[in-house]
């Protein structure tokens, strides 16, 4: 299957008086058409900030250093600005954790979807109107004339996250960037927009970068899986090997995958947790990033930096020794 | 139905005004939807439900038309100033006739000074009407009866008795109403007329000799040639001179008032017989026996040039400049300055006999009606310079809130302006611009404005003072909506809708002006509206002090500079009372517009 989207060894940066912040450190990872990926990884991991780097929604002190994103086998990394507002809302969109504050407070949901509708797909006012109403429709809004009139503040959290989804589903995008979507919502509402976010994919055929750090949502949404840590990829992978079949898995992935309460496990046993934390940014260890909270790892591990290797077709492992599953 | 008047509706929905912050919550079915309200229709509806905020919004359209309708049906001559009417006290009816219940038949003489008129009746007695000053209405009990004629100067009133003895009444600072004995005792002849102008009268004998007194010597009106004394017949007394009617039939005249003196030949050789003599300030006209009208003197108000009546004049008289003339036909001709409604003149009405002096003209009809014209008083009185003070409140209203609104668009332009480029540039512009903020900001106002406006304005004519202080304000007062705009930018960019925006792809400028610029204008209004307040007041203080809008332009700051003055505060209340009020309505109704805007804006201010 084509290659929609290809991230190679990118590094994004960000200049502060007290040194380079190296937030993406090498990403590299790549999304077919009509699938989903799933990005996983704790705060900081420099999840967020790939998904930003391939829009290019920079602070001003932030800059791609290295490597290159390919869209459609075009590079994009070194779009101006001009080519790259072209690019955004239209080819590629995203929505965001806060459905709260994402809309403009004193503009209407028409006002807002017509305006992306307006400047991408040329539309008149009339059109984008219309169209707006059937994209409300299309995220299963059951009011979607009352709603298009409708401001922000009268909106539930839910319902702006269809209206944010809506907006940016508007002009049909390949790809639709996810930052962790669901986090600020609650658990049934989360199962819906879920639900509406499969189903869309499935009728429009679009691509989905979903960001999370819940690999429950993570198992129901992709169809791969990159696992980031320190602002680099250590482990990628179809998600039926990372939940299941595979021989070997990245330590950091095993740890993740532990502290996961489950259902069947003893009360009396403590859930399992990845000892210390993410490492400043600025001061980042030798050698393996993930090196220093690893129970498996060695002299070598802390003196070089491990490859991203493919184990097998398709699943790549950033680790000297990966972990045998079911050893745990 | 009844039909309603329309005051009734007025007071209904006046009073609908204020009821429904009391008892109009409509109470919402829990089922019934609530209805879709623009950000814009919520704001509205809050500003309106709140009661001060409709006294501030009543208050401050009661300002905007006293002043910009109000001067509209009062135009203003800043030049024109009246000396004779100054410090009036507030009051009509300078022409109210009526008060006085006399007969038009009866009426022997009709006089008025410059707020007041007196009637003579054939019977003798007199009866006074208007305004009084300097106790003029007070008839004194030696003049109730047996007058056998009146004279009326601005502030005076001489009457002379049956017994020809002079009684005089009325301002006296140059003792014009009292016939000084010097002059009394070395009289020839017994006295058969009395004249009286601004601050000065005199007295005609029957052996046609005339004596001056008062305030004669600056007007040289205390010269009069010898060869005059003993054939004057008849004179007419003006403010600065007086014109003599000989008994040639020929005319001359005595005072300073240069222009006087250039009579028309013919009226000095006996080449035509005068029979009436009349004048002005600056002009004088005379009538002779075939009904022919002469005017000479000041070429201003083109008062020398007799309009072409086309009939035959049977009697003149003359206001302070202007000039009537009444035709065989019974109309009244008038030309000269218009000041004050002196040449309103009836329209349509036969008149027999006029009677006009300074602002004010009777007309007696041959059928037995009286009319009146001209200045029918001050309501709220006049100032030092004798203007009309509420004109120059209204159009005093017009500059201070035009300079008010034009210093807040310069203040708030500016400030807009840094406030933006500081909020979104950020970096060392930002710093630039917040430094420069500051040290305006540190600079103390007051002090420096009298200096600017000294330095930049000592040099320039009002108008363009006017304009200096809308500019130097403006200049000077943009800071603190520059520091609001930037801080609220800096807030409202990092907001996550913006992210959404620019990741949706629209452009950054159109981010700035279509998203967040209308997040931030909601405080830049309320910030213009309350510094409008405070730029009204600083012009009205910077006025005060006299280094704001110069006179003879009014504003309500220069008007109650007046109140420096013990004398007038003492004296003359509505000088400063008036403009003070102004200010306070005007200043109060924008503040509680801008303070219930705010809260209007103000989500949480909904909640209460």
């Amino acid at each position: 299957m084509a290659k929609l989207l290809e991230i190679n060894n990118l590094h994004t940066y960000f200049e502060t008086k007290r040194g380079l912040i190296k937030a993406v450190n090498g990403v590299s990872l790549s999304i077919e058409e009509g699938h989903t990926l799933g990005v996983v990884g704790e705060s900081g991991s420099g999840k967020s900030q790939t998904a930003m780097s391939i829009l290019k929604l920079f602070e001003k002190n932030q800059k791609i250093y290295d490597g290159e994103i390919k869209f459609q086998g075009k590079v994009i990394s070194n779009y101006n600005a001009k080519e790259m507002s072209k690019v955004r809302g239209n080819d590629i969109s995203m929505i965001f954790q806060e459905p709260m504050t994402s809309l403009n407070p004193i503009f209407t949901v028409n006002r807002q979807i017509s305006e992306v509708l307006m400047l991408h797909q040329g539309m008149s006012k009339k059109e984008a109107e219309q169209h707006s109403i059937e994209m409300l429709k299309a995220v299963k809004i059951a009011n979607p004339e009352q709603v298009n009139k409708s401001y922000p503040f009268q909106l539930s959290g839910g319902m702006r996250q269809r209206v944010m989804i809506a907006m940016a589903l508007a002009c049909k995008p390949k790809l639709l960037i996810a930052d962790e979507p669901t986090t600020a919502l609650d658990v049934t509402i989360q199962a819906q927009i879920l639900y509406l976010m499969n189903e869309l994919k499935r009728e429009m055929g679009t691509s989905i970068m979903f960001i999370t750090h819940d690999l429950g949502v993570i198992n129901q949404m992709a169809d791969d899986v990159a696992v980031m840590y320190c602002g680099q990829v250590v482990e990628t992978a179809p998600v039926d090997k990372i939940f299941q079949d595979s021989e070997h898995i990245h330590p950091y992935t095993e740890g993740l995958l532990t502290s996961i309460p489950r259902l069947n496990t003893d009360r009396s046993s403590k859930l399992e947790v990845i000892p210390g934390a993410v490492p400043h940014p600025l001061n980042l260890p030798k050698g393996c990033k993930f090196a220093p909270r690893c129970k498996y790892a060695t002299a070598e591990c802390r003196e070089n930096e491990p490859e991203l290797k493919e184990v097998s077709p398709g699943h790549a492992i950033r680790c000297f020794h990966p972990v045998k599953r079911g050893k745990q | 139905m009844k039909k309603e008047s329309f005051f009734a509706k007025l007071g209904r929905s006046f009073k609908s005004l204020f009821r429904s912050s009391v008892t109009g919550k409509k109470e919402i079915n829990v089922l019934e939807e609530e209805a879709i309200q623009s950000p814009m229709r919520t704001i509205i509806k809050n500003f309106f439900s709140n009661t001060l905020a409709k006294v501030g919004l009543i208050g401050f359209i009661f300002i905007l038309l006293f002043s910009f309708v109000g001067s509209l049906f009062f135009p203003m001559d800043p030049l024109y100033t009246e000396p004779i009417l100054k410090n009036v006290q507030p009051g009509r009816g300078y022409l109210d006739y009526g008060s006085c219940d006399v007969k038009a038949e009866d009426i022997k003489q009709l006089a008025s000074g410059a707020t007041f008129s007196v009637v003579l009746t054939n019977d003798g007695k007199l009866c006074a009407w208007g305004q009084d000053q300097d106790d003029v209405l007070e008839i004194p009990s030696n003049a109730d009866s047996g007058i056998k004629e009146i004279a009326v100067g601005d502030r005076h009133i001489l009457a002379l008795t049956n017994s020809g003895s002079i009684v005089g009444w009325g301002r006296a600072n140059w003792q014009q109403q009292n016939l000084p004995v010097s002059i009394k005792g070395m009289m020839r002849g017994k006295v058969v007329h009395v004249y009286a102008n601004e601050e000065y009268s005199a007295a005609l004998t029957d052996q046609g000799y005339l004596y001056t007194w008062g305030s004669v010597t600056s007007t040289k009106l205390d010269i009069i040639p010898d060869d005059y004394q003993g054939h004057i017949v008849d004179a007419d007394a003006a403010a600065m001179g007086m014109i003599l009617l000989m008994d040639d039939n020929t005319v001359r005249a005595i005072g300073s008032g240069g222009d006087f003196k250039n009579y028309p030949e013919e009226l000095e050789n006996g080449e035509v017989k005068v029979v009436s003599v009349k004048a002005g300030k600056r002009n004088a006209m005379a009538l002779d026996d075939e009904g022919n009208v002469y005017a000479w003197g000041g070429t201003s108000f083109n008062l020398d040039t007799v309009p072409d009546f086309g009939e035959k004049i049977v009697q003149i008289d003359s206001g302070k400049n202007a000039f009537f003339a009444v035709g065989e036909s019974g109309k009244i001709y008038g030309w000269g300055e218009d000041a004050e409604s002196i040449l309103d003149i009836p329209e349509d009405f036969e008149a027999e006999q006029i009677f006009v002096d300074f602002f004010q003209g009777y007309a007696i009809s041959k059928s037995g009606e009286m009319t009146a014209w001209g200045n029918e008083g001050f309501i709220l009185g006049t100032d030092d310079q004798g203007r009309d003070v509420l004109t120059r409140l209204m159009h005093g209203g017009k500059i201070t809130l035009l300079v008010g609104v034009i210093a807040v668009l310069i203040s708030s332009a500016i400030g807009l302006t840094v406030g933006m480029i500081a909020g979104f540039k950020g970096g060392w512009i930002d710093n630039l611009l917040m430094r420069i903020a500051e040290i305006i900001v540190s600079i103390p106002f007051m002090p420096l404005v009298i200096t600017l406006s000294y330095m930049i304005g000592s040099s320039m004519d009002s108008q363009s003072k006017m304009y200096l202080i809308m500019i130097i304000l403006g200049l000077l007062s943009w800071p603190g909506l520059a520091r609001l705009v930037r801080a609220q930018i800096l807030i409202e960019r990092e907001k996550d809708f913006v992210l959404a925006a620019r990741a949706m792809g629209i452009k950054e400028g159109s981010i700035i002006i279509r998203h967040i610029m209308p997040n931030v204008i909601s405080m830049v209004l309320v910030d213009m509206t309350l510094s409008y307040a405070v730029m009204m007041l600083q012009e009205a203080a910077l006025s005060f002090l006299g280094f704001g809008v110069q006179p003879p332009n009014p504003s309500w700051g220069n008007m109650l500079n007046k109140a420096q003055q013990a004398t007038t505060i003492e004296n003359y209340w509505w000088q400063w009372i008036l403009p003070a009020v102004c200010v306070l309505i005007a200043a109060l109704s924008i503040n509680l517009i801008g303070n219930a805007l705010g809260d209007a804006i103000d989500p949480k201010s909904n909640e209460k």
